[in-house]
């Protein structure tokens, strides 16, 4: 070999290497890291002792009613630490205290009082608890476009402690229930406080604008992420399920998943039970209707003529952005959701069409919805997975209601082997396909598969589970 | 007197009855070739014992402050009745120990999510209809396995032990559940569920009472299983 061609291969070398390996970091870099992992003290502390303290400090309800309600919303907290669903000591977490103390800039008496922690929850939303601890939920990250939206959410969440919404709350009810107004029918009593709550949510959009403006997130993104907000299943797949599953086994936009049947999904509605004071179901809500609020924060940033601060530099948002929506979809597959993550992974591949990443997710929830298929209780499964007027998850739950078991088990392996055909040294997909081929084809056939993957990933993330498998 | 004798001593039994526990139904499933005998039990990861109390009949709102106030004692006592039992199960309980946090909440947590995950998609006896008011045991093997990701198998090395389990009370005043559950995470699947269905509220001074019979049933149970 001359020198020339020498130095050419060692090239071509350097930069496969180089190619696998920023591959690689890339898939690393898809989720948060909790390292060190460590629990805030704050959380394991006595919460007996730290409701005392903070019936004391209050004057809205009696000090005992108060520590009650601080000692159950301490409860609430630590049930949610022990079952693990909150992170702790991650970028993200970082992320979201820095804007809370720019948003409490001007709020000196609230320094210091509140704290605030993301959850594993899917679903897009946020709420408060009594003694100021925000919990700021994963899948919120998922709809969200830029900071000042999410420090919107975080002002409005901030208003409902400085408001001390939910002593307020607590007393209002207490009064109703304890009968002062007695002609009140219980339905009647259950209407006003759901009203009470309604009207809170009003003070916190003011509110939100009120510690919005000034600063340096811009107030008017706020109505933006309250429409995301109502909108948190947006259609937004761009494709066809054929463009995703089109494989040589069938095309699953056929009869099954026709306009007409998925019009018939989306119309399935939970029947309310009839109101004795005829009123509508949002008399039912505890939230305002999204419309109104977005039209109230519009005319309240009108009336104070708003002007809109210097755009913020948005790359930390959608790094911290991208790394939230593979997050969400774990935690969907993770929660047992596998339509919604399912469908929250064809997504990802849209964005990112050469992602590992998501098609492992691809892969992992398609072999545990043919799994619910094939041991027959996927009806059970589907009767409790809710479209929410997403023609998308409504496409998704008739693919999965109407494709016989042979053929789904049929399609997830060729579909799982076509993956490995674009991925072949990702060792999640190399499982799955050994999975898909033991479900489809039975232990024997499999086995074949198993081995494959042992002889390539000896001390793979598998490879345990495997060798039993092979023994 | 005969008479009165016979009426006072049915009063007696109807008063005896009201003393324990409620009527309950227990349903055990485990695989066809779980272990043979106790001592392949050798060591079971408990992961976060946990009691919940509910203030309604449909286990919605839950009672966090009673709740919490028995999950001490709860783990204590799962842990020293599976010891008298003659099994040795170590629980592991999210707490202020450091050098088990990352353990705990990193690895353990979420694969308790994913037992629990694993028992809701699966045809279990949760909702079936009681018809008895008698104590009555149901014990069969899993027609169709319920299976774990195959992610979780590499936890074996780590512990020494493919097993792993969970055990949870759910209280309120009309119903209360009990389920206790052996995984085995290298053969990626549940190898042991045992539910009990308790028809008004278990009250904490049963505990004990719930987990000796639990650990009772399960020894009886391993002994008259399959051998492998």
């Amino acid at each position: 070999m001359s020198d020339n061609m020498y130095s050419k291969f060692l090239k071509l070398v350097i930069l496969v290497f180089l190619l696998v390996n920023l591959a690689k970091a890339q898939n690393k870099t898809d989720f948060f890291v909790e390292k060190p992992f460590q629990v805030p003290s704050y959380l394991l502390n006595n919460a007996e002792k730290l409701a005392k303290n903070l019936a004391k400090d209050q004057d809205v309800l009696d000090e005992k009613e108060a520590e009650e309600m601080y000692k159950n919303s301490f409860y609430i907290l630590k049930e949610r630490v022990n079952t693990g669903e909150l992170y702790f000591s991650n970028e993200l977490t970082d992320y979201l205290t820095k804007i809370v103390d720019d948003l409490l800039l001007n709020e000196g008496s609230l320094k210091g009082k509140i704290r605030v922690f993301l959850t594993r929850n899917p679903q897009a939303n946020a709420f408060c608890l009594p003694d100021g601890t925000i919990l700021v939920n994963v899948g919120l990250l998922n709809i969200l476009e830029n900071e000042s939206q999410l420090a919107g959410i975080l002002s409005h969440e901030i208003t409902h402690y400085k408001k001390h919404h939910a002593l307020n709350q607590r007393k209002k009810n207490k009064d109703l229930k304890d009968q002062k107004y007695s002609n009140t029918s219980s339905e009647g009593v259950l209407f006003k406080m759901l009203s009470y709550s309604r009207e809170n949510e009003f003070e916190s959009d003011a509110g939100a604008v009120n510690i919005l403006n000034g600063g340096k997130y811009n107030a008017a993104e706020y109505p933006n992420a309250l429409k995301f907000l109502m909108e948190e299943q947006k259609d937004t797949l761009k494709g066809s399920l054929s463009d995703f599953f089109n494989t040589d086994v069938f095309t699953v936009d056929t009869a099954i998943v026709s306009k007409k049947n998925i019009k018939k999904e989306l119309n399935k509605s939970v029947s309310r039970s009839k109101s004795l004071l005829k009123l509508g179901d949002v008399e039912y809500e505890t939230h305002p209707d999204g419309e109104k609020r977005i039209l109230a924060v519009k005319e309240i940033l009108t009336s104070i003529e708003y002007k809109e601060p210097a755009k913020l530099d948005n790359t930390e948002f959608a790094n911290l952005k991208r790394k939230a929506e593979f997050e969400t979809v774990e935690n969907a597959y993770l929660e047992g959701e596998y339509i919604t993550a399912l469908l929250l992974s064809l997504k990802l591949k849209e964005k990112n069409p050469t992602s590992e990443t998501a098609e492992v997710m691809i892969v992992k929830n398609l072999f545990w919805l043919s799994r619910l298929k094939e041991n027959g209780v996927m009806n059970d499964f589907l009767g409790k997975v809710e479209v929410n007027k997403s023609a998308d998850m409504a496409r998704l739950k008739l693919f999965f209601d109407k494709t016989k078991a042979p053929d789904l088990g049929k399609f997830l392996f060729t579909y799982t082997k076509k993956q490995l055909e674009r991925f072949p040294e990702n060792e999640s997909i190399a499982f799955y396909v050994a999975a898909a081929a033991e479900l489809h084809l039975g232990k024997d056939a499999a086995l074949v598969f198993y081995k494959k993957y042992n002889s390539k990933f000896p001390i793979g993330n598998y490879s345990v589970y495997i060798k039993n498998k092979i023994d | 007197m005969r008479i009165i004798g016979f009426i006072s001593s049915i009063i007696c039994v109807f008063f005896a009855s009201g003393c324990g526990i409620n009527s309950m139904r227990v349903y055990t499933m485990q695989t066809e070739d779980f272990g043979a005998n106790q001592k392949s039990l050798k060591k079971v990861i408990c992961i976060a014992p946990n009691f919940k109390k509910y203030t309604d009949r449909d286990m919605d709102n839950e009672d966090y402050l009673s709740s919490w106030k028995l999950k001490d004692k709860f783990a204590k006592e799962a842990e020293s009745w599976s010891k008298k039992s003659g099994f040795n199960y170590e629980v592991y309980f999210p707490s202020e120990d450091a050098a088990n946090q990352q353990a705990i909440y990193t690895k353990l947590l979420p694969l308790r999510r994913s037992l629990l995950m694993a028992i809701s998609n699966q045809a279990n006896s949760l909702n079936e209809t009681d018809n008895s008011m008698f104590s009555e045991e149901n014990k069969g093997v899993f027609v169709v396995n319920t299976v774990l990701p195959a992610e979780w198998s590499k936890l074996s090395e780590e512990f020494e032990t493919p097993y792993f389990s969970m055990i949870e009370m759910y209280a309120n005043n009309n119903k209360s559940f009990f389920i206790h559950i052996i995984a085995d995470v290298v053969k990626g699947r549940i190898e042991y569920q045992e539910i009990r269905k308790y028809s008004g509220l278990v009250k904490p001074r049963y505990i004990e009472h719930v987990l000796f019979d639990s650990f009772r049933t399960l020894k009886k149970n391993l002994k008259g299983g399959n051998k492998k």
